[in-house]
């Protein structure tokens, strides 16, 4: 929260300086408060207010007696309409709009002029009209609609206000290349995005806020000053601290991979290398023994235009000034620029590659942004490193090896692309840490090692960040945290110990290193968040910097390192599974067959890998340990239950046996199986979301799970049904009221199995009254618990991702029932029952309630002779 | 006092059921909290969630058929029918305001069948019926009288219902 108050403060300040300057500036109220027009609220209490005049509703023409003067009249009062749109729209506008002439005639005419939708429509006509041919006070808008951001971005859902601030906005960054004009048009654009998008009010508020104050500056300020006219000079603590740090690390490397300084093949020790070298000449141009050099960095046209179109800075290389080591830095944030321009060039602007690319860019320009800045830190060496870290990963694991990964996801067991996979992350660990020839085991552990660095940064600025859904975001990777200190300190049998005293070893040589960077890292995002920047940065950049980069950087830094963290924690997790323990402890060679095929053979047996994982496999799949991110929380939901309720052991045991093979929360079990499942609206609305399955980077990993059990279901469901039709449905009849009622189908997939609609969280606590732990547990918060016997119980829940804070209460059938036991007890109640009563009946649904010979209340309610069902919770006593 | 909506209940076996299952809207939603929500309430101790309204609860509590949600700034309480079982399309700005769990603006725009109550009454109402619920007494009449006030009775025999009914509700 620390955060989002100093943004709230910062805000506060800003506008009080805006409104003193607005004092004697000319006027640059963008609204008009017309006597007529009425200030209007939209869902989140934002004010629209409009900007053109209400129309003179007296369209009487009773005085009219001939047709001259009928038409003179008309005349007049299309004239006197057109001019209040004009005259109330000056303070945007200069220009005609005769074109809407004809239209207001015609309302005239016709009378409808007084109706409030026909108003709408003219205003609308007239604004668009005149937006559209350019006719602003401030620059022509045509000219930006080829700004790659606008090309991007759909404005015709945006309200015109906000359509002519965001043409303003790219007039303002289209004619200079100020940084602080360039920060502020791309925060208040991103603001807007933001704002447009956000899934709740507060969030709204506050970026709707941010893309007013960006407005308000950018107007109040013709050409701020730039960012770096006020950074402090490089001083000699700050060389020496990094020179130190530089040359303890180089000499480390060196005596464990015994290489001399001219050869080093690690990018990563190439680099401080160089660093280390700027550093000494940085030393010598404060003692005067060099000059200062001015450098010019060029960036092509291509970067230029993919940070354009991601909103991202191109205008922060302003090094007038800059040490040789601030110069170093920038030129290697210059050249991970380029490489994910390269990298999103041959993707398109939604794809996952380019959204990792735009955020590393993001994050390689906050370093540079803090490389004139300030040292504090040493901050922007820091997002530097992680910046590289990030470009390695996007180059080596998604870009060139897209397809392979999407091959991988669908579970088609390629040799060769399981060689390639090796081959790729093998690739991936030697650029890390410079040392391919780790055994298969470091390897995995290195991964588990990174993950959790990763998270661990992560996690950090989702303790302060102000957004739910990052809030969500760091509850996820908390449990992955505990998911990885799991299994690295499972309980100690032959291999687990192996592998921990193997791990203990990797932590020590990567500690040197990535390890190093990464653990800094954490560090200065800790102290980037506790400390305002503005005790070391002065006037309009200390806001800038301080609402904008702060936010920026690490935001950036979450969205990666969750997403690195949970791939690198995946492929452990997998090379832990899938290697054979006894190939564990070798190095790996990887070699090219006659027809092109990759090799990957472990150096110790000569066995191809490939094989092996194929047989390990199958045992995996024969002693049913899949990768189920939920495992935890499951347990202790099962547990929680199995001590409430004192389930039936065997029936559990026998449900899980039929869950295990769909319990996946890394892939669709059987994607043809899914894509071949017809009318079942659950399974439908994935189709549509993930187009028929070929986009699955989208869902969550509980979607996965939820995907695979309908997988599981459907074939249930199905027999179920048939049997009801082939008994001819069931009939249920109230005597006292006389209504009743047959049902031909029951919607298992809603009573039972729940809902769960992609991209949203709402429905996920409804329906889903069977209790199947591992999708509960992966779905749903839970409360209290409450059983009031035979093993229902009531449990109190609520989606687990997303924003609801009111808990439904909800009633399910005892743990271990399957779905034909609950569906069993349902028609048993029916047809034996103690007590049927219809209870409310409207238009579409009418509700039935059946108690059974237990005393046991079902709900029923049918639409449609289809039939939802719930157990319910009947007054009992308290002492149950 | 004269009765303008009513509703009756008759305990059978473990629960209260309403004797005539059509909705007369606004007492009907009053009704299908009593039916569907008070079991879990009561079971939960009434007196302890009417204090978690303030704490816990403060955003209300969603039931199968009946959510409660609560206008903290006003005191007062929604009790508005499941989006489920109330809407029949639900379009972009329903689905948004879903979303954002904005029960009160549903509400507020009538996409959710609702009605509104004060904190005093349904408080009220619950700690009667509690008292009901324990004695397990065999009629129970909710009804909105002149002043718009919800209130309840219990009744032993059916017929001292009716009578009441009558009374009331003659012009």
């Amino acid at each position: 929260m620390r955060i989002y108050f100093r943004s709230v403060f910062l805000f506060l300040l800003f506008s009080y300086s805006l409104c003193a300057h607005q004092n004697n500036a000319h006027n640059l109220s963008y609204t008009l408060h017309l006597p007529t027009a009425q200030t209007q609220k939209n869902n989140y209490g934002l004010s629209q207010q409009p900007f053109l005049p209400s129309i003179p509703l007296s369209t009487s023409s009773d005085a009219i007696k001939t047709k001259k003067q009928q038409k003179e009249t008309l005349e007049n009062h299309v004239t006197s309409i057109t001019n209040q749109y004009l005259q109330s729209g000056k303070s945007f506008f200069k220009g005609d709009i005769s074109r809407i002439e004809p239209m207001i005639r015609k309302a005239i005419v016709d009378k409808s002029i007084k109706k409030p939708a026909v108003q709408d429509t003219l205003k609308f006509q007239a604004i668009t009209h005149l937006v559209t041919t350019g006719q602003t006070d401030s620059g022509k808008v045509v000219p930006y609609k080829n700004h790659p951001w606008m090309q991007n971005h759909d404005l015709r859902t945006a309200s015109l206000t906000d359509q002519i601030k965001l043409n303003y906005m790219i007039s303002r960054v289209s004619q200079v290349c100020n940084d602080t004009t360039v920060e502020l048009v791309q925060a208040g654009l991103s603001s807007w995005e933001q704002a447009h998008y956000a899934t709740n009010p507060h969030e709204k508020i506050m970026h709707h806020n941010m893309y007013e104050k960006c407005y308000k500056a950018l107007k109040q300020n013709v050409q701020p000053d730039n960012m770096a006219c006020y950074a402090p000079q490089m001083q000699q603590a700050d060389i020496t601290k990094l020179l130190d740090r530089y040359t303890y690390e180089i000499n480390t490397y060196q005596a464990q991979n015994n290489v001399c300084m001219q050869r080093t093949d690690s990018p990563y020790f190439a680099r401080l290398e160089q660093r280390k070298q700027a550093l000494l000449d940085s030393e010598k141009e404060l003692s005067g023994q060099l000059t200062r050099e001015n450098r010019t960095y060029t960036i092509d046209a291509q970067t230029v235009g993919f940070m354009q179109a991601c909103n991202i800075n191109y205008a922060c290389f302003d090094n007038i000034g800059c040490s040789r080591f601030q110069h170093c830095i920038t030129s290697e944030i210059v050249t991970i620029l380029k490489t994910a321009a390269d990298m999103a060039s041959r993707n398109n602007y939604e794809s996952i590659i380019t959204q990792f690319a735009k955020h590393t860019s993001n994050l390689a320009v906050s370093a540079q942004q803090l490389n004139q800045l300030s040292y504090r830190d040493h901050a922007a060496v820091v997002l530097t490193d992680l910046a590289h870290f990030f470009t390695s990963y996007g180059q080596i694991m998604l870009d060139h090896d897209f397809q392979l990964r999407q091959w991988k996801k669908l579970g088609i067991p390629v040799a060769t692309g399981v060689a390639r996979s090796l081959y790729t992350w093998v690739q991936f660990a030697a650029k890390l840490y410079d040392d391919p020839h780790k055994t298969i085991g470091k390897l995995s552990h290195d991964y588990y090692a990174v993950a959790r660095c990763l998270y661990t940064i992560a996690a950090e600025i989702g303790r302060f960040t102000p957004f739910a859904y990052l809030d969500d975001m760091a509850q996820d990777m908390h449990d992955n945290i505990n998911f990885i200190q799991h299994t690295t300190h499972s309980p100690p049998d032959r291999r687990s110990s192996r592998m921990m005293q193997r791990s203990e070893h990797n932590l020590q040589t990567l500690h040197v290193g990535l390890y190093q960077a990464l653990h800094l890292g954490q560090e200065v995002i800790s102290s980037m968040l506790e400390t305002p920047w503005q005790e070391t940065i002065a006037h309009i950049a200390e806001f800038t910097t301080d609402a904008f980069i702060t936010n920026k950087a690490t935001s950036c830094i979450l969205y990666l390192s969750q997403y690195v963290g949970s791939q690198l924690l995946q492929v452990g997790s997998e090379m832990q599974q899938m290697i054979p323990s006894h190939l564990l402890d070798s190095s790996m060679t990887f070699m090219k067959t006659d027809a092109g095929h990759l090799l990957a053979v472990a150096d110790a047996t000569g066995e191809n890998i490939a094989g092996a994982i194929a047989a390990q496999a199958l045992k995996i799949a024969e002693s049913s340990t899949p990768f189920f991110q939920f495992a935890p929380q499951a347990k202790i939901l099962a547990d929680t239950i199995e001590q409430l309720t004192n389930p039936n052991k065997e029936e559990i045991a026998a449900l899980q046996k039929s869950l295990e093979p769909f319990l996946r929360t890394d892939k669709i079990v059987d994607i043809e199986r899914l894509k071949s499942i017809e009318g079942i609206d659950q399974i439908d609305k994935f189709k549509d979301y993930t187009n028929n399955f070929s986009n699955l980077e989208k869902l969550h990993p509980d979607e996965i799970l939820y995907l695979n059990l309908c997988d599981w279901l459907e074939p249930q469901a199905c027999k179920i049904n048939a049997e009801l039709k082939k008994n001819g449905g069931l009939k249920i009849f109230d005597k006292a009221s006389g209504q009743q009622a047959v049902i031909e189908k029951f919607d298992i997939f809603h009573s039972l199995l729940g809902e769960m609609k992609p991209g949203s969280v709402r429905s996920t606590t409804s329906g889903g009254h069977c209790f199947l732990t591992e999708l509960r547990a992966a779905s749903l918060s839970y409360d209290e618990v409450k059983a009031f016997g035979n093993g229902f119980f009531d449990m109190q829940i609520k989606p687990r991702r997303g924003l609801s804070a009111s808990y439904k209460n909800q009633t399910y059938f005892p743990a271990g029932k399957s779905i034909s036991d609950c569906t069993d007890m349902l028609i048993d109640a029916i047809q034996k029952n103690k007590l049927t009563e219809c209870v409310f009946i409207d238009d579409r649904i009418i509700s039935f309630e059946i108690t059974n010979i237990y005393d046991q209340i079902f709900s029923v309610n049918i639409e449609s002779n289809l039939a939802k069902f719930y157990p319910t919770s009947p007054f009992a006593s308290k002492k149950l | 006092m004269h009765i303008k909506k009513y509703k009756q209940f008759k305990f059978k076996i473990n629960s209260y059921y309403p004797t005539c299952p059509n909705q007369e809207y606004p007492i009907a939603h009053v009704a299908m909290f009593f039916h569907n929500a008070f079991p879990y309430i009561y079971r939960m101790g009434t007196f302890d969630f009417i204090e978690q309204l303030n704490t816990k609860y403060k955003n209300g509590m969603k039931f199968e058929m009946i959510e409660l949600s609560i206008d903290n700034d006003n005191n007062l309480f929604y009790i508005n029918e499941s989006a489920e079982r109330s809407i029949q399309k639900i379009t972009p700005e329903i689905e948004n305001l879903l979303e954002s769990d904005s029960v009160i603006e549903l509400c507020k725009q009538n996409f959710l069948r609702h009605v509104i109550i004060t904190k005093n009454n349904l408080t009220h109402l619950l700690l009667t019926w509690e008292k009901f619920v324990d004695k397990k007494l065999p009629y129970i009449l909710i009804y909105l009288d002149d002043s718009n006030w919800y209130e309840t009775l219990s009744f032993e025999r059916e017929e001292a219902m009716r009578e009441f009914i009558t009374q009331h509700t003659q012009e």
